[in-house]
C-alpha cells in the first residue's frame, strides 16, 4: 500500500528542514534515503544501486539528512488527483535518474495499426475503447488528454499494473495497454503485439519505427520520470553539494551498468532544469487530471 | 532443443557444487519461512533479494524460486500442531490437520502434508516444463467475468465446507467479505471505512485476523477446557501415515495436485483459491464425508498438495510471458530483472542455462524438501508433548511476533487480540470462523474482478452468463446449493436444524 505510506512519508518529510549550519559540517550525519515503495519493486531497485555509488562519492558512508525518491506519478500527478497536504512545489528537486517513455499497444490481430487509425475507427462505430493501466496514474491521464484532442471517449478498465494489463490485452479482455516499454516489448518481439505510439518528445530509440502521439496529431507528451528531491528549505550550500553528489553517481560507471542490466537508461538533469520539468509536468496534467478529482 | 536435451542441460547447470549449495539454501530458508507465521514467501523473496546481486544469474533464481516454493512446505505445520496457519493457502489445512493432531495423529498429518507437497510440486514441475506454452494460452481467455464467478464458486463451497451449517458458513463468509472492504478500494485508491486511521488503509490483514481467530482463540479454548490436551498426549503413538491412511490418501493427493496447478495459472490468491476447491471437492468425493472436520486425512492431503501445485503453476505464466499473476511471482519477476533477465517467451532461446537450469532445479529442490522435512516431522510432534502451561503461552507470543512483524504494526497486534477474543466467542456459539478468514482474502480479488467484468460490458450482467466458462461457475455454484438443499430435505431435517450447530464444530 505504497500510496497511503507515500502520504504520511511526504507529509512528515515536508515538515523537516535540516537544522540551521547544517552545511558547514555536510555530510556529517547519515543521510537517509527515502524510497516509499515496495521492497524489490522498481524505484527501491534504482535507489539501492544510487545509495551503493553515492556512498562512494561522499566522505562519510552514509550521511541526518533526508532525501526522497520522486517520481512524477508521486509528486506530480498525485497531488493533482487526491487531496494531499503537499504539491509538486513542495520538494527542492535534486536531479532526474532515469526518464522512459510510454507505449499505447493493442493485440496483433485487432485492425488498428497505430493510435490515429484507432481513434477514427473509435468514431466511425461511436465505440469507446477500453484501456488497462492503474487508476489515476500518468498513463491514465495521458489517456484522457489523447481522448479530449481525439474526441473519443476511452474507457478504463483499471489494473493492478503492467503486468496485469498485458495479460488483459492479450487475452482480448481489453483493447489496449498503456504502460512501460519493459512490460511490452518482449510481446512486440514475439509479434502477439502491436505498438500503436510512443509519448516522448521524439520516437524511442528501442521503437524508432512507432510514431509518437505528437506526429499523429495528438501532442500529449508523458514521459515518467525518477529522481531525487530534499525537503524545501534545505540551505543552498547543502543543495549545491548534493547536487554535485548526484552527478557524479550518475557518471559512475558502476550505476550505469547497474541501470542498463535492469533496462533503464540514465537520463540525467540536474538542478533548475529538473525542477522546470517538474513545472511542466504541472502544467500539462492539471487540467486533464481535474475529472478525476473526488 | 527437444525437451529431453533442455533438461540435461539443466540438469548439468543444477547439479554444480555452488548451485547445489544455493538450492538447498533457498528451500531450508523457505521451508523456515513458511513455518513462521507473518512472514511469507513475498517478504522472503524481497529480503533475500538483494543478497543474491554478486551470484551469478542461474544461481539467484535458482535460489529465489526455492524460496519460493519452500514455504510451501513449511506453511502446514503450524496450522497442524498449534492451529496457527503459516500462510493464507494453509488455513483450510487447520481444519483437518488440527484435529488429526488433537487425535494424537499429527505424525500422519505432517507426514502426509510433506509427501504430497512433494508429490505436488514433482509434478507441478513436469507440467511447468511440457505443458507452459498451451496451457498458457488457454489461461489468457480467463478474463474478468470467468474469474468473478470462480470466486463466487469458491465462495459458495466454503460455505458448504464449514464445521458449523451452511447458513452460519454463509453469514460469516458474507462478513469476511465485508471486513475486506476495508482500506484503499482496489480501482481507485479511495479509503473506505478507514475512519482517517493511516493503519486502516492497507485494510484488516489476513495474518493478524488469521493469527487471531485461529492460535489465539484456539488457546483460549483450550485454557477454558482444561483436561483435553491430557487424551492426546496419552495417545501420541503414531508417528508415520499408515497403510490405510495412504489407501484413503493417495487419490486426494493427485486431485489436489490437479486442481491446484490449474488455480495456479490464474491471477490472484491463486493457492488459497486451489485449496479450498480442493477441500471441497474432495468432500464431496469422500465415502466419509461426515469425518471431515473431525481430523480426515483426506482433508490435509488434498489441500496441501493443491498450494504447492499452485505454486508450480504460477510460475507458467511468469515463464511462458514473463508476466507475475500473485505477489511472490511479481517479486520473483524483480529478481530476473534485477539479473539483466527478462522472463518469457524469448527466455528460453536467450538464456537455455537458466531456463532450463532453474527447472531442473525445481526437481532437485522438491526432493531435498522432502528429505529435509520427513525427519523434522519427528521433532515437530515433540512440541506436542511439551505441557500446555508452557506451549499455550509459548503460542500466544508467536502470534504476536507473527502479527507484529508483518508490517512493523502495533495496531495489528491489537487486530489479533480483538480477533482472538471474537474467535473465542464465535466458537463457543458453535460458528466456524475459516469462511470469515478466506473471504477477507478473496474479497479484494472478487471485487476488483467484478468490477473489471462490468466496465468491460458497459454495465450489462449479462457478461457473467454469455460467456461459456464464466457460466459453467456460476452453474456449478448453483448446483452445489440445489444438491445441499435436496440433501437437507431428504433427511426431513426441521427448517430449525439448518442453523443448529453440528456437534464438535471448532
Amino acid at each position: 500500500m505504497a500510496r497511503l505510506v507515500l502520504c504520511a512519508l511526504l507529509t512528515a518529510l515536508a515538515l523537516v528542514s535540516p537544522a540551521p549550519g547544517a552545511a558547514a559540517e555536510f555530510p556529517a550525519k547519515p543521510i537517509e534515503l527515502v524510497v516509499p515503495w515496495a521492497t524489490g519493486g522498481r524505484a527501491d531497485i534504482i535507489m539501492r544501486l544510487f545509495a551503493a555509488s553515492a556512498g562512494k562519492q561522499l566522505p562519510h558512508p552514509v550521511d541526518g539528512h533526508t532525501l526522497l525518491a520522486a517520481t512524477v506519478g508521486a509528486n506530480v500527478i498525485r497531488p493533482l488527483t487526491a487531496s494531499l497536504p503537499y504539491r509538486y512545489d513542495s520538494f527542492a528537486p535534486v536531479g532526474q535518474i532515469t526518464a522512459s517513455t510510454l507505449v499505447l499497444a493493442s493485440k496483433a490481430d485487432r485492425p488498428w495499426k497505430n493510435l490515429a487509425e484507432l481513434v477514427a475507427d473509435a468514431k466511425k462505430r461511436a465505440a469507446s475503447p477500453t484501456f488497462g493501466c492503474p487508476y489515476g496514474v500518468m498513463p491514465h491521464i495521458a489517456m484522457i488528454a489523447v481522448g479530449r484532442r481525439g474526441g473519443v471517449d476511452f474507457k478504463i478498465v483499471p489494473q493492478q499494473g503492467d503486468g496485469p494489463s498485458v495479460t488483459a490485452v492479450l487475452g482480448g479482455h481489453i483493447d489496449t495497454i498503456i504502460g512501460s516499454p519493459a512490460a511490452i516489448l518482449p510481446h512486440l518481439k514475439t509479434g502477439d503485439m502491436r505498438a500503436l505510439a510512443t509519448f516522448g518528445e521524439a520516437r524511442d530509440p528501442a521503437l524508432s519505427e512507432v510514431p509518437t502521439a505528437t506526429e499523429q496529431g495528438f501532442p500529449v507528451v508523458a514521459a515518467p520520470w525518477t529522481g531525487l528531491a530534499a525537503p524545501k528549505g534545505t540551505p543552498p550550500a547543502v543543495l549545491a553539494r548534493l547536487r554535485q553528489t548526484f552527478e557524479a553517481v550518475m557518471k559512475d560507471p558502476e550505476f550505469v551498468a547497474g541501470m542498463d542490466k535492469l533496462g533503464e537508461r540514465v537520463m540525467p538533469i540536474v538542478g533548475d532544469a529538473f525542477a522546470a520539468r517538474w513545472k511542466q509536468d504541472q502544467e500539462q496534467w492539471e487540467e486533464p487530471a481535474k475529472t478525476l478529482r473526488k | 532443443v527437444s525437451v529431453l536435451d533442455g533438461l540435461a542441460q539443466g540438469f548439468a547447470v543444477a547439479l554444480t557444487c555452488q548451485n547445489l549449495l544455493y538450492c538447498f539454501a533457498g528451500v531450508l530458508l523457505g521451508t523456515v519461512l513458511g513455518v513462521m507465521p507473518g512472514i511469507g514467501p513475498v517478504a522472503g523473496i524481497a529480503l533475500l533479494l538483494p543478497a543474491t546481486f554478486a551470484l551469478p544469474p542461474a544461481s539467484a533464481i535458482i535460489m529465489l524460486a526455492g524460496i519460493f516454493y519452500g514455504t510451501m512446505y513449511g506453511g502446514s505445520t503450524t496450522s497442524i500442531l498449534v492451529n496457527v496457519p503459516g500462510e493464507a493457502a494453509s488455513v483450510i489445512t487447520c481444519i483437518d490437520g488440527h484435529e488429526m493432531a488433537k487425535r494424537g495423529r499429527a505424525g500422519p498429518a505432517l507426514g502426509v502434508a510433506a509427501i504430497g507437497s512433494f508429490v505436488a510440486g514433482t509434478v507441478g514441475t513436469v507440467g511447468l516444463m511440457l505443458l507452459a506454452p498451451p496451457l498458457m494460452r488457454v489461461a489468457l481467455r480467463f478474463g474478468p467475468a470467468e474469474y468473478t464467478t470462480l470466486i463466487v464458486f469458491a465462495l459458495v463451497v466454503l460455505a458448504f465446507l464449514a464445521r458449523s451449517s451452511t447458513l452460519r458458513g454463509l453469514l460469516l463468509g458474507a462478513f469476511g467479505l465485508l471486513l475486506g472492504t476495508i482500506g484503499l478500494e482496489p480501482m481507485s485508491g479511495h479509503g473506505r471505512y478507514t475512519f482517517g486511521l493511516p493503519d486502516l488503509f492497507d485494510g484488516v490483514g489476513f495474518v493478524p485476523v488469521a493469527m487471531g481467530l485461529f492460535g489465539l482463540a484456539e488457546i483460549l479454548d483450550r485454557a477454558a477446557t482444561p483436561g483435553r490436551t491430557e487424551v492426546v498426549r496419552g495417545r501420541l503413538t503414531q508417528l508415520w501415515p499408515g497403510r490405510a491412511d495412504w489407501q484413503r490418501a493417495w487419490r486426494p493427493i493427485l486431485r489436489g495436485t490437479g486442481i491446484g496447478f490449474l488455480c495456479g495459472l490464474l491471477p490472484g490468491p491463486n493457492a488459497v483459491i486451489a485449496s479450498i476447491v480442493s477441500y471441497g471437492v474432495e468432500k464431496r468425493a469422500s465415502r466419509r464425508p461426515e469425518e471431515f472436520g473431525h481430523g480426515a486425512i483426506e482433508g490435509v492431503a488434498g489441500p496441501e498438495s493443491a498450494n504447492n501445485a499452485a505454486a508450480s503453476g504460477a510460475l507458467v505464466p511468469l515463464f511462458a510471458l514473463g508476466l507475475p499473476s500473485s505477489p511472490p511471482t511479481a517479486v520473483l519477476l524483480a529478481g530476473f530483472l534485477i539479473h539483466g533477465l527478462q522472463p518469457g517467451p524469448l527466455l528460453v532461446q536467450q538464456r537455455p542455462d537458466v531456463f532450463w537450469g532453474v527447472l531442473a532445479s525445481m526437481y532437485v529442490g522438491n526432493a531435498m524438501l522432502l528429505v529435509l522435512n520427513l525427519p523434522l516431522v519427528g521433532l515437530f510432534v515433540r512440541i506436542l508433548r511439551v505441557p500446555d502451561v508452557y506451549l499455550l503461552p509459548a503460542v500466544v507470543l508467536f502470534c504476536m511476533v507473527g502479527a507484529y512483524s508483518v508490517a512493523n504494526s502495533l495496531t495489528d497486534v491489537w487486530v489479533m487480540v480483538g480477533s482472538g477474543l471474537f474467535g473465542f466467542a464465535a466458537r463457543r456459539l458453535g460458528f466456524d470462523t475459516a469462511p470469515i478468514v478466506l473471504a477477507l482474502v478473496l474479497g479484494p480479488a472478487l471485487e476488483t474482478a467484478l468490477r473489471q467484468a462490468l466496465i468491460i460490458s458497459g454495465g450489462s450482467p449479462a457478461i457473467f452468463v454469455t460467456r461459456p466458462l464464466a457460466a459453467l461457475f456460476l452453474a456449478l455454484a448453483a448446483a452445489l446449493i440445489v444438491w445441499n438443499a435436496l440433501a437437507a430435505l431428504r433427511h426431513r431435517r426441521p427448517a430449525a436444524a439448518l442453523i443448529a450447530d453440528t456437534p464438535g464444530g471448532v
